[in-house]
């Protein structure tokens, strides 16, 4: 008894002895919006953006010339009015009075001069390419012509001009993402500040608080020009575990878990639906198989094209995916619900295909390989794979090998086309078709990794670039449907975002885009939470 | 003295640059690319990204840039987090790692010392038993499975101390506790079996005869030699609680450098492995050396020093 006395007392004097604090506690008196996220920002410059995860945080902090709002709506941003030339490939943005965040005045040159880096062809940006637009500016990337022959002009601080190469009717909208956005003199000169102290143009600044691996936290802009929309003290990005970011919800100590920023576990997605917590945004993206249309039998388009209509993309999207997912019967989602290019599930047909690729290869089931789906290790891919496997062998008996990979060396294998079918996904950065479609353009793109390229489809992709309007549109209509037809990619479903949501927490948008617009957040009940 | 000291700085200094050189041609054999992803950058872009940070270069180029850079004193830049440095984010993380460290190997010492003697002085009495389960518990309960637990019942169910997050003292309560089971559990153990043989030595039975108090025999005789293996062992063990555990700070949310371990490897990430592995082997290196040290103040028959003759 004693002994066990002891050993209380012993604990009790140990945390007592301990129990300085590694911070004192903070009394919440701000209206604070916490949102959980599972991995830092890679990078606080929107001129090396290059994932989704980032641009929650370039949509908060900065601003470009225009700016997408709800349902994508493209509407001023920095400029405050803007004109089109009668040859559509002249803009003139006017710039509105602004300031940066410390007190700087936001001008043409900043934009000028922040896309001069950009366009400067040792500066590591990944999504340049986004500038090809514009005139001059590939070249420029490329070293062959100077800067000042792009057509980019700031004329004074508060007119900018561009010149496309040819008429972009998504221009306004591709403007408006975080590739465009402006950066101040500290970040463009590469000053040693840390990027805390850089100054930012959008509806909140970067603040240094806390641990700055794991805790951010963003405050109003006061020189913002909308700085009366912004109603929230602070925003904190907090990074949390999947699954404690779920009780943290639960406790009400976070007010959105999930998608963009995190993932709601694969597993959690059924009792949260139940329990009618789980919001779904749709989003613009799809998952697809890749297929290695150089490796035997996947060179046959009627072999690819059985694999494809033999999947039962409901059952897949239903009883396994859980999320609201849509099952995909054509590439790109804009017109899913309208123009189905190939029917989900059509055994009859996938069936036939199959026999007649078998015929054209002079082989027998029997003496068909197995084929191996091959994917980067995550429990979702996981099961997609395990899908696949048995939805194909009860189709054709086929022998279907899983390899699951660790993402690093899964990307290796598709770069060297050492691989039969992977599993992959494309999110798209502007509501355009044309950002889907582009992507298997050219077999060397970085991201087709299919070894499919094709003449009529490069012909229809670059007569669309030219087109107007409806005709544009049919091109493109055309060019998926030959891509369709030939299957290099098999798409399975079309992505969904599931998130959780304090019901207080308003006027918070998500985008389809993948990211949130948190420009005009506010809480109903505020003394609620202030008081929390 | 001296001599010996320059000899060991020596042999440090020398583990140290082989360490940095295995660690580079090993990283440099993994495959995959830092900058690959789903969305795959176009090849110019990644021509760009490979030249700005010296990676298009030779790897006896990189090597030697590396080493030069190295002995400035910079570990480099993160490829993937390029807000970071990898001195900066040692300098964020670090702090953070080592105060939950200490704290669990203070806790960790302190109770399995208590407890150790309880079950050496009482051999299988209901308390042994009763510790002996509780540390074989401790020892194969995996820590995701204990901290799993104690969030459930402490945090989620009694509402006792925060679920997770580096806020106050009671959200390191917890993860203090993940940490520290193993190693009480393996000191506690060691320091029992040590104790118990040590008590029945033929000079503790000596000083018992001469009658001496038996804390004095305690304090004195025994604890201190049955002590020495757990010094042997406290050196890698500080080391690996100091620098911190990917599991419990992602379990529990804490800021610390452990997670950025499995990251940095996952990503690729070859110059924050580099620098972590260095600073790693670099707080390994320096506590056992201070282990050793400690050893030799501990028992004057264990020589440090060579003995001239």
């Amino acid at each position: 008894m004693f002994t066990q006395l002891k050993t209380s007392v012993c604990f009790v004097l140990f945390f007592s002895f301990f129990g300085c604090s590694p911070e004192k506690p903070i009394t919440e008196t701000k209206a604070t919006v916490k949102i959980s996220t599972e991995t830092e920002p890679h990078t606080f410059d929107p001129r090396h953006v290059r994932g989704l995860s980032e641009r929650t945080y370039m949509n908060s902090l900065y601003e470009g010339l225009t700016r997408s709002e709800a349902e994508g709506k493209i509407v001023p941003g920095m400029a405050e009015t803007y004109a089109i030339l009668p040859d559509k490939k002249t803009y003139v943005f006017k710039i509105r009075k602004s300031e940066w965040s410390d007190g700087q005045p936001v001008t043409a040159y900043d934009f000028y001069e922040t896309w001069k880096t950009m366009l400067d062809p040792e500066f590591p940006s990944p999504n340049a390419y986004q500038f090809n637009v514009i005139k001059g500016a590939k070249e420029a990337k490329q070293g062959t012509i100077s800067y000042a022959e792009v057509g980019i002009k700031a004329l004074d601080e508060r007119t900018l001009v561009i010149e496309l190469e040819k008429p972009t009717p998504y221009f306004l909208e591709l403007i408006s993402t975080p590739f465009f956005y402006p950066v101040c003199l500290a970040a463009r000169e590469k000053k040693d500040s840390h990027v805390a102290e850089w100054a930012s143009n959008g509806p909140f600044k970067l603040e240094k608080k806390g641990n700055f691996t794991t805790e951010w936290t963003m405050v109003p802009n006061p020189y913002y020009w909308d700085r009366d929309a912004v109603k929230v003290d602070e925003v904190k990005i907090l990074k949390l575990d999947n699954s404690t970011a779920l009780q943290l919800f639960a406790q009400k100590e976070l007010d959105w878990a999930g998608s963009p920023l995190s993932t709601i576990p694969i597993d959690a997605l059924a009792y949260l639906k139940q329990q009618g917590n789980l919001n779904v945004q749709t989003a613009n993206g799809v998952y697809f198989l890749r297929l290695n249309t150089d490796s035997p039998p996947f060179n046959n388009t009627k072999f690819r094209r059985a694999l494809a209509y033999a999947l039962n993309r409901s059952d897949l999207v239903e009883h396994v995916l859980q999320g609201e997912e849509i099952a995909a019967q054509r590439y790109t989602p804009a017109k899913a619900n309208v123009r189905p290019l190939y029917q989900d599930n059509d055994l009859k047909q996938a069936k036939q295909l199959f026999k007649e690729a078998l015929q054209e290869q002079n082989l027998t089931n029997k003496e068909l390989p197995k084929i191996t789906v091959c994917y980067a290790n995550n429990p979702r891919a996981h099961k997609i794979a395990q899908v696949l496997q048995q939805q194909w062998k009860e189709a054709f008996g086929l022998q279907v090998e899983l390899q699951s990979c660790e993402a690093k060396v899964y990307f290796d294998h598709l770069k060297n086309q050492n691989y039969q079918i992977g599993i992959g996904n494309w999110f798209a950065d502007i509501h355009d078709p044309i950002s889907f479609l582009e992507v298997f353009k050219h077999k060397d793109n970085g991201t087709n990794n299919t070894q499919w390229e094709h003449a009529d489809y490069i012909q229809l992709i670059n007569q669309s670039s030219e087109a107007k309007d409806k005709q544009r549109e049919l091109l493109l209509e055309n060019a998926e449907e030959l891509l369709m037809a030939e299957m290099p990619i098999i798409p399975l479903f079309y992505a969904s975002y599931k998130y959780l949501q304090n019901t207080d927490l308003k006027g918070i948008y998500f985008s389809e885009l993948g990211y949130l617009d948190l420009k005009y957040v506010y809480f109903e009940n505020t003394t609620a939470k202030i008081n929390d | 003295m001296f001599s010996y000291l320059f000899k060991k700085i020596c042999f440090l200094l020398a583990s140290f640059f082989i360490l940095a050189s295995l660690t580079f041609i090993l990283m440099k054999m993994i495959p995959g690319d830092p900058f690959s992803a789903e969305q795959s950058l176009n090849a110019e872009a990644h021509r760009a990204l490979l030249k700005h940070h010296g990676l298009n270069l030779s790897y006896l180029q990189q090597y030697k840039n590396y080493i030069s850079e190295l002995f400035k004193g910079h570990l480099g830049t993160s490829l993937v987090y390029q807000n970071y440095t990898v001195n900066q984010l040692i300098r964020e993380s670090f702090p953070t790692s080592a105060y939950l460290g200490l704290q669990a190997l203070l806790f960790a010492i302190t109770l399995s010392l208590i407890l150790g003697l309880v079950c050496a002085f009482r051999p299988n009495s209901w308390s042994d038993h009763l510790i002996q389960i509780g540390m074989a518990l401790g020892i194969s309960v995996p820590s995701f499975i204990l901290a799993t637990i104690l969030q459930y019942f402490f945090s989620i169910k009694w509402h006792l101390l925060p679920l997770a997050r580096w806020e106050t003292f009671s959200h390191t309560i917890l993860p203090t506790i993940t940490l520290a089971a193993l190693p009480t559990a393996f000191m506690t153990r060691l320091i029992r079996n040590n104790l118990m043989q040590i008590l029945q030595m033929e000079y503790v039975k000596t000083a018992k005869a001469k009658g001496l108090h038996p804390f004095t025999i305690l304090w004195k005789h025994a604890l201190r030699n049955a002590l020495l293996p757990v010094l042997s062992y406290l050196g890698p063990l500080t080391s690996v609680l100091l620098i911190g555990s990917f599991i419990v700070e992602n379990i529990f949310s804490i800021p610390g450098l452990g997670q950025w371990y499995v990251k940095s490897v996952a990503n690729r990430d070859y110059s924050l492995i580099m620098g972590l592995t260095l600073f790693y082997s670099f707080i390994l290196m320096t506590l056992n050396f201070i282990v050793d040290i400690a050893c030799g103040l501990l028992d004057p028959r264990i020589r440090i020093m060579p003995v001239e003759v």
